[in-house]
């Protein structure tokens, strides 16, 4: 029993962390109808981001995570108008490479300028402990937990209320309509990419005192990021945060009750599980094509 | 002799009846159009008929045969063809290849024979492309065989799609809408060439909003209302029936047209 | 028509004594295989421009059918001590198998479902090639795989039995993709419904398509491994999938001389930004960027555009694929 809280709890701060990426991934395809395959890397240069403003610049953790999402939220702002703005409208294959040279240029950056060997990121709340329920956990996990959860309330907030989210829901309906309807589409894309960068930094600097930072984990967490997208239905915002914490929970279950080589392969199984059952995600509905 | 046979054909999507339990007979040698205002469910019947949408209720036979449910490429194969409302060219490709994959279904050539250049792959294409320029000089393309399809003029591409689904040696021929964008002259030609199409012994059937071009070369003509068939006869007699006349009035008069 | 003909075999001729004197001209052994791994990427290349560029199925699994092909031909080789040549068959069956595994669940998807569920099969297969250690021995990979024959002793010894497989397999390729089966892949890429109507199988054309693909792409695993002797998961991941469709892009799809130029093409220019040092993959990911906006039908596209704008004639797009 104890172990499988110690689990539940470990599931829920990956989960936290895939559902954070994947909101981004999700919501950039959902008003900008492109995928980012460069998304992983957000997540990358967001902890690194985060590590910097922590430890080598000494600033308090909350201080460092507020100024990761910033410093992000302009960074999303700069990729949608250098690499997004000529992508929009071109064929899905030119989206790929054109986002794929992002992710290439992202990644090796990284480990030009912050060398490949992983770092430690240490935060004051991974020295203190929490006992609940016959287990005990870092400040930090709870913390990843939280922090995740009020991010979460206040985008949806966001979403249903301001007149920007509510813009960002027209987009994300019909594009040229919303266009037509006096919508300043470039300001909503430009909004978009900032929340999902900063939202991907968010999740880089929380998860960073808790594992190594290093420019590959990147190439982990656009999997994962895809799978949960993918099983909460592309485009779906409620669908990722809720897929984003089943595959996190999916995971850290496989590694404690089947095996621990398991685990890469089980966001992977999803991915296709879901795709060839039900390709419109748990949530979606099915569409007919028009003839 | 009934060629086409729609018995009691009805297709819902969610909760919206798009065609109510159609009868329709189309006899082997005719041309028979198939009107009725905008969303009235024709081009779903031939979706239906040509495999794309299965109906919900209701039978599809063709020379007596069940063809509901069964998949486009086999429908095909069976003897229907058509075009399409919005034209559906293969858009990069050029005149000639259009019309060689029309005549697809009717090659004989298997994966290996087209992969090694064998002597029926050699038979098969001279055959094929035989019908294919046969088919473009009969419709004056021609000389447009190595032109790409999207540079051709609109009334052409038209004209392109029509000899593409004759290229499958269909004996039921379906057209949505071919004199769509057509001026008068054009739909003129148009209706020559559609009864050029019938004396090679093509059977046809056509859903079309030009009255002058229903009126004048169908010989039977049946009509649809909110999925439901209304009417069905000759010309005249359809010009004539007070529920057509309401359908179309009616409608009229609430767009304000 | 004739004369055309006459034309292009003039030219194959030409290409082929000109590869043939290749590796004498060029005596660094380092060139020699920068001009053989040309020759396993142009098979690579070549078999995902099938899929993608004239069926129009994106995929970003292709690394998969390679390393499942690698591993085959090496496994039948060591451990059943099959022939090379044997081996070689063996793994083109296997990722013919594979082709048709991901072909058949995958039919209904499309666009970037289709990208995604491909790039997934392509990391389930690396991952269980991983820790599939009785069999792989996992992350050490298999070592000592036989040479592809005794006398294959330098790098110009494979060259001249690598280049012309390559040339086979893009002549077949070549009179595939204008025969009937070609046209039905070209037309499921221009409009599904319409070549639904006009009588072409999709789902047997589609996995047709990846199996054909995957077939070609196995077999250059198998030359692969029997060219460097020694295979792991880590020469398939994600990255060599999106290798291969830089190759195809860059290139032009839907061409069949464009995957060839890419995959010589980056082969070669990888090399030479090696002068750039550690700024060569930055460099690369920038370059990537301004080519595909610049260039959207890739290399091809490039050639065809200018050239119709010296022939004074109506700019033709290249058919991008959905």
């Amino acid at each position: 029993m104890q172990n499988f809280i110690q689990q539940v709890m470990n599931g829920l701060v990956l989960g936290s962390v895939y559902a954070l990426i994947a909101l981004g991934l999700t919501m950039i395809y959902g008003v900008l109808g492109l995928i980012n395959w460069a998304h992983g890397e957000f997540y990358m240069v967001g902890a690194f981001v985060g590590y910097i403003l922590a430890v080598r610049m000494g600033l308090p953790y909350f201080v460092a995570l507020v100024g990761a999402m910033l410093i992000m939220a302009v960074f999303g702002i700069v990729v949608e108008r250098v690499v997004f703005l000529p992508l929009r409208g071109r064929p899905n294959m030119n989206v790929i490479i054109g986002t794929l040279g992002l992710s290439v240029f992202l990644l090796d950056g990284a480990n030009l300028t912050m060398g490949p060997d992983p770092v430690r990121f240490p935060s004051i709340y991974t020295d203190q402990f929490i006992r609940v329920l016959g287990i005990s956990f870092t400040v930090q996990r709870l913390l990843v937990v939280i922090v995740t959860l009020v991010l979460i309330a206040v985008l949806r907030l966001f979403i249903r209320n301001h007149k920007l989210g509510k813009a960002m829901r027209a987009c994300s309906q019909d594009l040229q309509a919303a266009s037509l309807m006096g919508i300043e589409i470039n300001h909503v894309a430009m909004i978009t990419a900032a929340i999902a960068a900063s939202l991907a930094a968010a999740a880089g600097t929380l998860i960073g005192p808790i594992f190594l930072v290093n420019p590959q984990m990147s190439i982990a967490a656009v999997g994962k990021a895809f799978a949960v997208t993918i099983l909460g239905g592309l485009g779906n915002v409620e669908g990722a945060v809720v897929a984003g914490f089943t595959l996190g929970l999916a995971e850290s279950l496989t590694v404690a009750y089947i095996s621990s080589y398991l685990k890469e392969i089980v966001a992977f199984a999803i991915l296709i599980t879901t795709l060839v059952f039900k390709p419109e995600g748990i949530f979606g509905k099915h569409s007919v094509e028009k003839v | 002799m009934r060629l086409l046979e729609t018995k009691q054909l009805t297709i819902r999507f969610g909760g919206l009846t798009a065609v109510d339990h159609v009868d329709l007979v189309v006899n082997k040698g005719e041309i028979v159009g198939l009107i009725g205002p905008n969303g009235s469910g024709k081009t779903t019947i031939f979706n239906m008929v040509t495999g794309i949408y299965t109906p919900t209720e209701g039978e599809i036979l063709f020379g007596g045969q069940p063809i509901h449910g069964a998949k486009p490429h086999v429908i095909t194969e069976r003897g229907i063809s058509r075009t399409f409302q919005n034209i559906r060219l293969f858009q990069s490709l050029s005149v000639m290849e259009n019309v060689l994959i029309g005549c697809h279904c009717r090659m004989k050539q298997n994966f290996f024979d087209d992969l090694l250049a064998t002597k029926k792959f050699l038979h098969e294409e001279s055959q094929a492309r035989r019908t294919a320029i046969e088919l473009l000089d009969v419709f004056g393309l021609l000389d447009l065989q190595h032109e790409t399809a999207r540079n051709l003029p609109y009334g052409l591409q038209r004209k392109l799609e029509i000899v593409r689904a004759l290229a499958s040696k269909p004996e039921l021929l379906l057209l949505d809408e071919p004199a769509a964008g057509m001026n008068p002259q054009e739909s003129l030609a148009l209706m020559a060439l559609i009864r050029q199409v019938r004396d090679r012994g093509v059977t046809v059937l056509l859903v079309e909003h030009d009255m002058k071009v229903v009126m004048g070369i169908c010989e039977r003509i049946a009509v649809l209302n909110y999925g439901r068939k209304i009417a069905e006869g000759t010309a005249a007699e359809i010009q004539s029936n007070e529920e057509v006349i309401q359908a179309y009035l009616g409608r009229q008069a609430k767009t304000g047209a | 028509m004739k004369n055309n003909r006459l034309i292009k075999i003039l030219v194959l001729i030409v290409i082929l004594v000109a590869a043939a004197l290749y590796p004498i001209v060029v005596q660094r052994g380092y060139y020699q295989h920068l001009a053989v791994m040309g020759c396993i990427y142009t098979l690579l290349a070549s078999s995902l421009n099938l899929i993608v560029g004239y069926t129009g199925q994106l995929s970003l699994g292709h690394a998969a059918f390679y390393g499942v092909g690698a591993y085959t031909s090496a496994l039948l080789t060591l451990r059943l001590g099959w022939p090379v040549w044997a081996g070689m068959l063996g793994a083109m069956v296997m990722a013919g198998v594979f082709g048709v595994l991901l072909g058949t669940p995958t039919l209904r998807l499309k666009g970037s479902y289709l990208v995604i569920a491909t790039l997934g099969f392509g990391e389930i297969v690396r991952l269980v090639l991983l820790n599939w250690m009785s069999l792989t021995r996992g992350p050490m990979g298999l070592t000592g795989i036989t040479r592809l024959a005794p006398w294959a002793v330098t790098k110009a010894h494979y060259f001249w039995v690598y280049f012309p497989i390559a040339v086979i397999v893009v002549v077949l390729l070549n009179q595939l993709v204008n025969s009937r089966t070609g046209r039905a892949l070209k037309a499921i890429r221009e409009d599904q419904v319409a070549a639904e109507v006009m009588g072409i199988n999709l789902a047997f054309y589609k996995v047709l398509a990846f199996t054909v693909g995957a077939v070609i792409a196995g077999l250059a695993g198998s030359l692969y491994v029997h060219y460097v002797t020694f295979v792991s998961p880590d020469s398939f991941p994600v990255a060599e999938s999106i290798q291969i469709l830089v190759m195809v892009i860059v290139g032009g799809m839907g061409t069949i001389a464009g995957p060839i130029i890419g995959a010589f093409g980056i082969v070669f220019l990888l090399e030479t930004m090696r002068a750039l040092a550690e700024y060569r993959m930055v460099i690369y990911g920038i370059t990537l960027f301004v080519v595909i906006v610049l260039m959207p039908d890739g290399f091809m596209g490039a050639v065809r555009r200018v050239s119709s704008i010296l022939l004074q004639r109506g700019v033709r797009h290249a058919p991008a694929g959905d």
